[in-house]
């Protein structure tokens, strides 16, 4: 899809709602008789795919386990997408991974696409829309505010950021160039969870008093050997904007995960997917809490891993909501007990919900209870790259748009920094602060090596 | 054993062999250090950052060789070993840390990390360092680098270096201080980054273009409503791309 009918889409719907004549002179202006807007507005191709100038252009950036086999399989293999979208370029600065990842259009599209290590070269191409960004969590942010900034719209995967300056950067950066942003947490695009927190709005289980959020523990990895960088991985730009450390192949490749040059661990990991479920049940999502306290908290001491391994971390929202979030199973003084998910506990009730459509609650026949007439809806989404498809045509923000990714992850962020100075802190979540302690402040941000920077 | 000599045990340790031991080591140091970095902790705190900064660049005694002659002396601790103090002075490092940071900016194995250390520090004397190795130091990458710590500094003495840095002789400075200023809600940058805008480098040039839309946001966000709407509207009259064009109309729009 060309940028230029985005444009002219997005100004079409705007001038729609302030007027026949001027929406009667845009549409005029876009449809105007080309060959593309004829086919615009006829039928699907063969096969049901879209005629290319309504498809989006895509560039991948990162094509490991997440960018190639999830995101580019979805892209390319399913119902209702793969019609509506072109992938014309690859890119990892894993030379493998890249060619694999070509490799994979080459045999389900029949067609070649760009290879690429650098980011940059990709994003300067004006024939690509937008970008999925699937990189290590150290450098969402640097590649999505260059997409952005170029013009494109993103979908970048959880957790959105390494630290809460890059979330506000992202924030900013979005509401200045218009992007469609979807953050990947895709658990908002799943019933189960938009019915977990209806019933929640709702006040189903009366006034809430608490949320728990159970993730997995992380243990403490193995010692290993440095060794020189195999040659298809170019692994001064794979740190990229981190300290410079030596290359031990198990620290790269999905287990960055557990170093904080790289990541938040688990508490990021799967922190930013259920911590972003309890903000939508609060309905804070333009907001967080005032509170965080991490000293229950265990670091690994034999093991290479820096994140915490074990945590309960407790947060206060302003209206005195709890938010903890734990590693491990958990027992519950009502006689409950669950594993990884999340928990809401009003003054009337529980409900509890977790990934495969599981929804359990003291509502009995919970998973048949219908919504009154007068009940709060939430934003409708049960395909989280289809709605971000779809708020590309109608410019409107996405199901799990920049700022929320932002704010569900500063909750991460917060946890991390109190565990790791071992203290609890003060927050201002409308200046986005800590207050009255320094050091906790220099840590909503990390220096970058040069020349990165946001 | 008091904590002094805990620390300097511990900071040995950082160079064992074993990677098990000197991680456990570097562990205890963390908590150490974060745990004297609380407000309320200011004595202590003040304890460890000299305790770790004296380690940072400690030397061996002095000693005499066979004929009687000063033995040159030999900094403690390796290059891997300093590198961790330099992360656990980062917690703790306060104005007084700022010399023996500085110091190691001209050393390459360390000097990254001692920026970063820098850029932690709040101190108006780490500006000054910063400032300072921005003249003395070399390779556009780490002179860049200190134009990005000085970027996220406020005050008209980080603003001052960071003009003179937008006409560096290297071009990589130049345009990275041109982002920099794009920070500070000081209208007359805006010339500097009309200058770059004009770049013989395409890429640089669009840089510039993004940083002036920064630029104008900045001003809008700070109050100075008609420089930011001065620098959009010569943005849409510019040869900027249309991305920036477009953001210059949202910020336009926002303001009104």
């Amino acid at each position: 899809m060309k940028k230029q009918e985005r444009i002219g889409r997005r100004s079409f719907l705007k001038c729609s709602a302030s007027g026949l004549a001027a929406a009667s002179a845009l549409t005029g202006a876009i449809t105007g008789g080309s060959p593309r807007s004829a086919k615009a507005a006829g039928a699907p191709e063969a096969g049901g795919r879209r005629p290319p100038s309504e498809r989006v252009v895509i560039g991948v950036i990162g094509t490991g386990n997440l960018g190639r086999r999830h995101h580019m399989g979805i892209l390319l293999g399913h119902d209702g997408i793969k019609e509506r979208v072109d992938i014309a370029a690859v890119c990892d600065v894993d030379r493998n991974r890249a060619s694999e990842a070509a490799r994979d259009c080459m045999t389900r599209t029949g067609r070649r696409v760009a290879v690429y290590k650098d980011f940059r070269k990709l994003i300067d191409r004006k024939d690509i829309d937008a970008v999925f960004v699937v990189t290590p969590d150290h450098w969402h942010a640097l590649i999505g505010i260059a997409a952005m900034e170029a013009g494109k719209d993103v979908y970048c995967e959880k957790p959105l950021t390494l630290t809460i300056e890059e979330g506000r950067a992202m924030v900013a950066a979005a509401r200045r160039y218009g992007t469609v942003f979807q953050t990947g947490s895709q658990q908002r695009s799943d019933g189960t969870f938009r019915k977990a927190c209806e019933l929640v709005r709702n006040g189903k289980i009366g006034k809430i008093k608490r949320i728990d959020t159970v993730l997995h523990t992380v243990g403490a990895g193995q010692w290993k050997p440095a060794q020189t960088p195999p040659a298809h991985l170019d692994w001064d730009f794979w740190l990229g904007p981190a300290p410079y450390r030596d290359y031990i192949p198990s620290h790269v490749h999905y287990q960055f995960r557990w170093f904080y040059e790289f990541s938040g661990g688990v508490m990021t990991d799967w922190g930013a997917h259920h911590n972003d479920i309890a903000q939508w049940g609060l309905g804070t999502d333009h907001t967080g809490p005032v509170q965080v306290d991490g000293r229950k908290a265990t670091f690994h001491e034999n093991g290479p891993y820096s994140v915490a391994g074990n945590f309960d971390v407790h947060y206060k929202y302003a209206d005195g909501v709890e938010l903890v979030c734990h590693t491990d199973q958990q027992k519950y003084d009502d006689g409950t007990e669950f594993g990884n998910g999340i928990k809401f506990t009003g003054q009337d009730g529980w409900i509890f919900v977790c990934r495969g459509g599981r929804l359990e609650s003291s509502i009995p026949d919970v998973k048949n209870v219908k919504p009154g007439p007068d009940d709060v809806r939430l934003y409708k989404s049960d395909n989280h790259h289809k709605n971000w498809l779809d708020c590309i045509e109608t410019r409107k923000r996405c199901i799990c748009d920049v700022e929320i990714g932002h704010r569900s992850v500063s909750i991460c962020h917060l946890g991390n920094i109190s565990m790791r100075l071992g203290r609890p802190l003060k927050w201002d979540p409308e200046t986005e602060q800590f207050i009255g302690d320094e050091v906790a402040s220099q840590m909503l941000s990390k220096p970058m090596r040069a020349p990165w920077h946001i | 054993m008091d904590m002094v000599a805990s620390i300097k045990e511990l900071a040995t340790e950082l160079g064992d062999n074993d990677q098990g031991v000197a991680y456990k080591a570097y562990k205890s140091l963390e908590a150490i250090a974060t745990r004297a970095s609380a407000p309320d902790n200011g004595p202590k705190r003040a304890k460890v950052a000299a305790e770790l900064a004296a380690d940072l660049n400690a030397m061996t005694k002095p000693e005499k060789d066979d004929k009687g002659k000063d033995k040159p002396r030999k900094l403690i601790h390796s290059s891997r070993t300093r590198n961790k103090i330099i992360r656990l002075l980062s917690y703790v490092a306060g104005a007084k840390e700022v010399p023996a940071l500085a110091k190691i900016l001209g050393d390459l194995d360390l000097r990254e990390m001692a920026r970063f250390a820098l850029d932690r520090n709040t101190s108006d004397e780490a500006t000054t360092a910063l400032i300072k190795a921005l003249d003395d130091e070399v390779g556009p990458c780490f002179r860049s680098g200190l134009v990005n710590a000085l970027g996220r500094r406020k005050g008209v003495t980080a603003l001052a270096a960071l003009k003179s840095a937008a006409e560096d002789e290297d071009r990589q400075v130049r345009i990275v201080a041109v982002e920099a200023l794009s920070n500070f809600a000081d209208a007359s940058s805006d010339a500097l980054i009309v200058k770059a805008t004009k770049a013989d480098c395409p890429r640089c040039r669009a840089r510039a273009h993004k940083a002036r839309v920064r630029l104008a946001e900045t001003l809008c966000r700070k109050g100075n409503k008609s420089a930011a709407k001065r620098i959009c509207n010569a943005i849409r009259a510019s040869d900027a791309c249309p991305p920036q064009k477009e953001a210059a109309e949202r910020v336009l729009k926002a303001m009104d």
